[in-house]
């Protein structure tokens, strides 16, 4: 199968270059392991236009309508790997070969480790890296989330409509990276309490997490423990490629090019500044709009 | 032996779970294999969250004949780890030495 345009990724930045590929009639194909990426995890998205607040399975889920709707195929599949053979690329799954003239890579980020013994053990049973799925699990009962970032706060503010008492364990000696609103919202909720300068460095139970201990000294009994601890560009693909990274991400200009011809890169993997939806979007349109323009000028 | 899968609709990941159990689960029904949905908001999907203690979402749950846990999967399955675990579960996995000798 023959595509003038392959995406791979389908959070944000992927299904808005769907959009704008589809309308400039290129033949395009999204690939993506979770459609929505992960926007669809946010629990309220209270900054992208025209929701004044917002779940992430929501927002995503009529981002995905829309690309359907202009009738752009978007397989949920992994894709194992990308090669350039002469000018065009041959992009494989586990059972499918696709050829592609043009690739945008929206591959976004994975969620970051503890990297501490026991966490896969307890994973499913106290070691969650997804609030929004698994928040309503701890009625009732105390759970602990790691990190200082938006999202660790916002996971913070779910989890005290279902727990008695969350402790947010972070490494610095305040909240500087999340959102003023998202900190002001913390320091007003009588659930949560902040713990700064403390980093967990035991995970301790028999059959499930029981108990967190931490570089303080501390120990904390806790139901529940939430990983927020920011996340790592899924740049696998691109490195296979041969693309330039820039700490880690992938370096586009400002018509979202990678190093290498006929790739193009969108959203939070690249090296953008600001990693938020609104700008995943933007870089996703740009990206569309760059693999239009050098297909509609090549010679045919 | 039966699957369980415990899905939410507030869960990005159940939807890609649901879909490789749905895809992989009826290549075994003929063995014995059966398979249910259960959602979380449902006063079943309560009941048995708190039976076999289920904390997450997505969650394979295996069970036996007689309703014990054999084991689980948390998160997507992959296809291959998925049918390795049925068959393992069904005894359809054959030993290495029967792979190498019949």
């Amino acid at each position: 199968m023959e595509y003038d345009l392959v995406i791979i990724g389908a959070g944000p930045a992927g299904l808005t270059a769907a959009i704008y590929a589809a309308r400039y009639k290129l033949n395009t194909l999204v690939i993506g392991e979770q459609i929505g990426g992960m926007a669809a995890e946010a629990d309220e998205i209270c900054n992208f236009p025209s929701h004044k607040k917002i779940i992430g399975i929501e927002l995503t889920k009529k981002m995905r309508e829309q690309v359907e709707n202009l009738g752009v195929e978007i397989i949920n599949s992994y894709v194992d790997s990308i090669k350039k053979i002469d000018s065009q690329f041959l992009v494989k799954t586990n059972s499918t070969e696709y050829e592609a003239k043009k690739i945008i890579l929206a591959t976004g980020t994975e969620k970051r480790k503890l990297g501490l013994k026991n966490e896969d053990k307890f994973l499913g049973k106290g070691i969650s890296y997804c609030a929004t799925c698994d928040a309503a699990f701890f009625k009732n009962k105390v759970v602990g989330v790691v990190g200082g970032s938006n999202s660790a706060l916002t996971a913070a503010l779910l989890l005290s409509k279902f727990a008695n008492e969350i402790y947010i364990i972070y490494r610095k000696n305040k909240f500087f990276r999340a959102e003023p609103k998202w900190i002001e919202e913390v320091e007003k909720n009588e659930k949560i309490k902040s713990i700064f300068n403390a980093n967990v460095i035991e995970l301790v139970g028999e059959n499930k997490l029981e108990c967190v201990k931490l570089d303080n000294g501390e120990k904390l009994n806790v139901d529940g423990l939430f990983v927020e601890i920011g996340s790592i560009p899924s740049v696998k693909l691109a490195e296979e490629l041969g693309i330039e990274l820039e700490e880690n991400h992938i370096k586009v200009d400002k018509k979202q090019r990678t190093n290498i011809e006929g790739v193009f890169a969108a959203g939070d993997v690249t090296n953008g500044p600001l990693k938020q939806i609104i700008v995943a979007c933007a870089q996703g349109a740009i990206a569309a709009n760059s693999a239009y323009e050098e297909l509609r000028t090549e010679p045919q | 032996m039966e699957l369980l899968i415990f899905v939410s609709s507030n869960c990005p990941h159940c939807p890609n779970a649901e879909k490789v159990v749905e895809k992989i689960a009826p290549e075994y029904y003929n063995y014995g294999l059966s398979f249910k949905k259960i959602r979380m908001k449902t006063s079943e999907g309560k009941e048995l969250a708190s039976k076999y203690n289920i904390m997450a979402v997505p969650t394979v749950l295996f069970l036996d004949d007689k309703n014990n846990e054999i084991q689980r999967i948390i998160g997507t399955p992959s296809e291959d780890s998925l049918r390795s675990k049925i068959e393992k579960g069904l005894g359809l996995k054959k030993s290495l030495f029967s792979r190498l000798f019949g």
